[in-house]
Parts: C-alpha cells; structure tokens; sequence
C-alpha cells in the first residue's frame, strides 16, 4: 500500500525504533531479566491472587449501621 | 429479519465479485455497493432493535433452517446479543468508509472480506447452537490472516498474521475439546437447553478452564496478550477497527453466553483466578502503554487494557458489574477505532510514519483533528458524559461489591489511562511543528470528519442517556443471574 510520506528519517530514530521493535529477538535469560521475569510473571501475580481469594466475598456493606462488622459473617 | 441481516453482506459482495476492477469507473461502483450494502444492513439492525421487546428475557425473531445438511441452525437475539448485532452492522460501514481511499490494489477483494466477515461476526453473535458459535468464532481467522498479510502495512506483517492465526486457534483447540465434553454430558448444543442443565460443580471446572483459555487468549489477558498489540499495528485500518470494535467482543459475548450462563458454579469458583489475571493484565498493560512510541501500538495496549476492566465487571456477580461491562465493551467499541482513524488513518495517511518522535505540533495545522482527538482521548480515560466513564464506574461497583481490594486495584487503571492517554495527545498535538516533517500536512478531509463524527455521537449520547441501551439488556442480565 503506497503512502505519501511527508517524514525526513533521522537515522538515529530509526535505530532506535528498530531496537525497540527488535528488542524480543535479543532477550535472553540473565540473572536480571530471570529475576524480573519471576517478580512480574510468579511472585506479584501470587500476591494478587492470595489477595483476591482471602478478601472474596468477605465484606457485606448493605444495612449496616454504626458499630456494625463489615466482615460478612 | 435475522436472517436478512446475515445474507444481506452476502448478497452485496456476490453483486462486487462479477465487476472487473480495471474498468472504467468500475473501482467507485464497488465501494458503493459495498458501503450501501453495509448501510441498508445497519438500517436493518435499527428496525430490529425498534421491533425489539424489553419486556421480556427470551429470545426473539429465533429462526430455525433443521433441513440444511450443515447442520441445525437457529439464530435468535436477545437483550444481551442485540447490542452486539447492532455495533457490528454500526461499524462495518465505518471500517469500509475508513480504507475507501487508500486501498488501491484489488480493492474487490478487500470489500468482500469484509462483507463476508461482517456476515460471520453477525452469525456469532447470532447462533443459538454451541457448534457453530465455534465454528463462526473461527471463521474470521482466515479472513484476517490474509487481510494482515496481504494489505497490511510493516515489514513483520506475516509474523503479525502468524501471531493472530496460532494464539486464537491455540486456545480454540481447548474450546473445541470442551465442546465435545459439554455435549457427552448433555447431549444437546442448543443454548437454551444447555441453560437448563445442571452440570456438577467438578464437570463445569475442566470446562470452564478450556473455555475460559479460548476466550482470555481473544479478549486477550495475560499472559497471552502477544498477539493483538502486533495485529493492530500491523493491519490495514479497516482490519484494525473490526478488530477493536467486535473481534474483541467475541470473547467478551462467549464469556457472558457460555461461561456465566452455562457454567455457573465454575464461574463462581474461579472468581479470584479470574480477578488476579484481570488486574494483571490491566496494570502491566498500562504500564507498557506509557512506554510505547509506535501510536497504533499504543492503543493496542490502552485496548488491553480496558477490556480487562470489562472482564472485571463481568464476573462480578451482579446486575451493574455485567451491565458496567457490556457497556464499557460497546463504548470500547466506538472509541478504540475512533483513536485507530486519527492515528492509524489520519495521522499515517499524511505522514507515513507511526512512530511519536516524528510526530509533533499537528494542532498548528489541524486543529479540528485536534479538537476531536481530544475529545476522544477523554472519552478513552472514561471522562463524565462518555460511554466509557458509566462504564468502568458500573464495572467497578460490581466488583467492589464482591471484592474492594480487587476494585481499587482495578481503579488505579483509570489514573494510568490517564497517563498514557494524555502522553500520546498532548505528544503529538502540541510544540513546535516538528522539524521532520518537510511538508504542511493538511486537517480534516469531509470523509474523515463524517467518520469520526459518527463515532463521537453515539458515544457522547448514550453517555448521557445510557437507558437507551440498559432497558433493553436488564432483563436478560437479570435472568442471566437469577435463573
């Protein structure tokens, strides 16, 4: 598909983006890149779910009244 | 009237295939029939949503064709599928009017796919039978593989098909699987019988996670987001509208149909899974928005991003957290392809480039595009007055009903749209006219402006009026949750 093209290219920026596109071919495991991937994709996700299934369905907030628990018994 | 609305794109791309495109004014009689053909089948929706009952909770206009050799199929709409049909036949015109200028090469073939896909999309969310909802959520692969690959845009565009062809049909797999099972327990595929059966809460669980794989890799949700950022970047600018507006919806009309519906207890039971890979997907999404400098790219993710808001206020269990989703989807569906047409469509068509460094100061040439890309970049943050704030509020009340924790995680999601949102506009918009681009570029043509007019009011409308939609769906989200 033709498009007009109105951009003088800066090589600079085109390197640059190249880089970024091309950033997952580089990847490898290091011992950085292996403690991100276990923070963002084990332990925070971990956190979230202990999280979620603890505090599911435990707070009711309808009808209450002053002194009331809101921890749903 | 269904099946009108099924066969009337199949008619108008049967009256494009016979004209020879290299004659003489041949090019303009296919883009009419195309865009008319799409018009007269939105006009039809309208009517069916007028002849539409609110007042009840059951399928209506069903039509049943048990004498074809396909196989048993009956189409029907109800409170929840009616606004589906009509985004879908909404947006097909905008999709077609989007390319009308910039497909140049073997235009027919382009405005047949995606007749045939508006015909697909509809027959999803139309079929009454679990079959051939599989059958047409697969359908539109192969249309949007050959789209991407042969009038897309970018150098990795077959890596970008490949993507979207394997990580959908990865998932489907397990959907087809869970298929064969759900029909050794219940001997039928008909959904209203399957709404009536009463599978044990250990039977739906294996199900519900073959379906629930299938529809969060559409949707998508982490970790299998790989695939979407790629083909909208990649796709020509109809293909990134249909994708945005209703291809994402599938996943969210097969979790409202199949895994609430059908699958109850599982749904109950996966809640907090559900949750944890929803705010997963919303905060690690934003946070790769902020660093993206490809626009289409960036709206992509702010895509991802919003539908797992959606995904929130659908298990939540209750009237405004589904109701909150299917409006946030719908508003989705208006303003995702409205930002693809100013980045994707107005902005490349002028400059050829996506790429944000390269793209600065438009406001000193186009400031009615600017005006209107405002406009929307609000509306994408879910500001007052737009679809998208009713939305993501009803979403997130639903779900703080059951889990506030999970709610303010969840509404972190709208400071860091406002982040990535305002970054991108206020990026390209305002500064000095960048020193890249050698040439005045030029504002709104009246197509353009017409495109994104038509999105902004249905938008900024039902923000305000929201009954308009709500009457129709309450019934049938009501029944969805108390039957």
């Amino acid at each position: 598909m033709a498009v007009p093209s109105f951009v003088q290219l800066d090589p600079a920026i085109e390197r640059w983006n190249r880089m970024r596109e091309d950033a997952y071919k580089h990847f490898r495991f290091t011992r950085r890149t292996s403690l991100i991937t276990f923070t963002g994709c084990v332990l925070i996700p971990s956190v979230i779910y202990y999280v979620a299934s603890e505090t599911q369905n435990k707070f009711k907030w309808t009808g209450k009244r002053k002194g009331d628990s809101l921890v749903q018994s | 009237m269904i099946t009108l609305l099924i066969l009337i794109p199949i008619i108008g791309s049967l009256m494009i295939l016979p004209l020879q495109e290299d004659y003489l004014n041949n090019k303009n009689k296919i883009k009419t029939i195309a865009i008319t053909t799409s018009i007269i089948n939105f006009i039809v929706s309208i009517f069916l949503w007028l002849e539409f009952d609110s007042n009840t909770n059951q399928y209506q206009f069903v039509t049943e064709f048990d004498y074809l050799p396909i196989g048993h199929l009956i189409f029907g709409v109800d409170g929840i599928s009616l606004y589906f049909v009509l985004l879908t036949t909404f947006i097909t015109p905008v999709a077609i009017l989007s390319n009308y200028n910039n497909i140049n090469v073997n235009i027919k073939y382009f405005l047949v796919s995606l007749l045939i896909l508006e015909s697909l999309q509809l027959a999803l969310f139309l079929i009454l039978d679990l079959l051939l909802f599989y059958v047409f959520f697969e359908s539109v692969l192969p249309l949007f593989f050959i789209k991407i690959l042969v009038y897309g845009s970018g150098e990795s565009r077959d890596r970008s098909a490949n993507l979207l062809f394997l990580y959908t049909l990865f998932g489907s797999l397990f959907m087809a699987l869970a298929i064969v099972q759900l029909y050794s327990y219940t001997y039928t595929t008909d959904f209203q019988l399957l709404s009536l059966c009463d599978i044990s809460l250990e039977g739906q669980k294996l199900l519900w996670l073959a379906f629930f794989l299938a529809f969060a890799i559409k949707t998508p949700l982490w970790p299998f987001t790989g695939w979407l950022y790629r083909a909208h970047a990649d796709s020509p600018l109809a293909g990134s509208i249909l994708l945005a507006a209703t291809i994402l919806k599938f996943a969210t009309y097969g979790y409202i149909r199949i895994l609430i519906n059908f699958l109850p207890d599982a749904t109950n039971y996966f809640g907090p899974l559900v949750q944890t890979i929803a705010i997963v997907t919303l905060i690690y999404a934003s946070l790769s928005t902020i660093i993206q400098q490809d626009t289409k790219t960036l709206i992509a993710y702010s895509s991802i991003a919003h539908m797992s808001i959606v995904i929130l206020g659908l298990f939540s269990n209750n009237i405004q957290g589904i109701e909150g989703a299917i409006l946030l989807a719908l508003a989705h569906g208006f303003v995702s392809p409205a930002l693809f047409i100013c980045v994707g469509g107005i902005i490349y068509d002028r400059t050829g480039t996506r790429v944000i460094k390269y793209i600065r100061g438009l406001v000193t040439y186009m400031p009615i595009f600017t005006i209107l890309f405002f406009i929307f970049t609000l509306c994408n943050t879910g500001i007052p007055l737009s679809l998208n704030f009713l939305g993501e509020q009803l979403s997130l009340i639903g779900i703080w009903e059951v889990n506030p924790i999970i709610s303010a995680l969840g509404a972190t999601g709208i400071v860091l749209s406002a982040c990535y949102s305002i970054f991108l506009y206020n990026r390209i918009s305002y500064g000095k006219y960048s020193p890249h681009m050698n040439k005045v570029v030029l504002d709104l043509s009246r197509r353009e402006f017409i495109l994104l007019i038509t999105l902004l009011i249905p938008t900024i409308l039902l923000g305000i009026f929201p009954n308009l939609i709500l009457d129709s769906i309450h019934l049938s989200v009501s029944s969805l949750l108390f039957n």
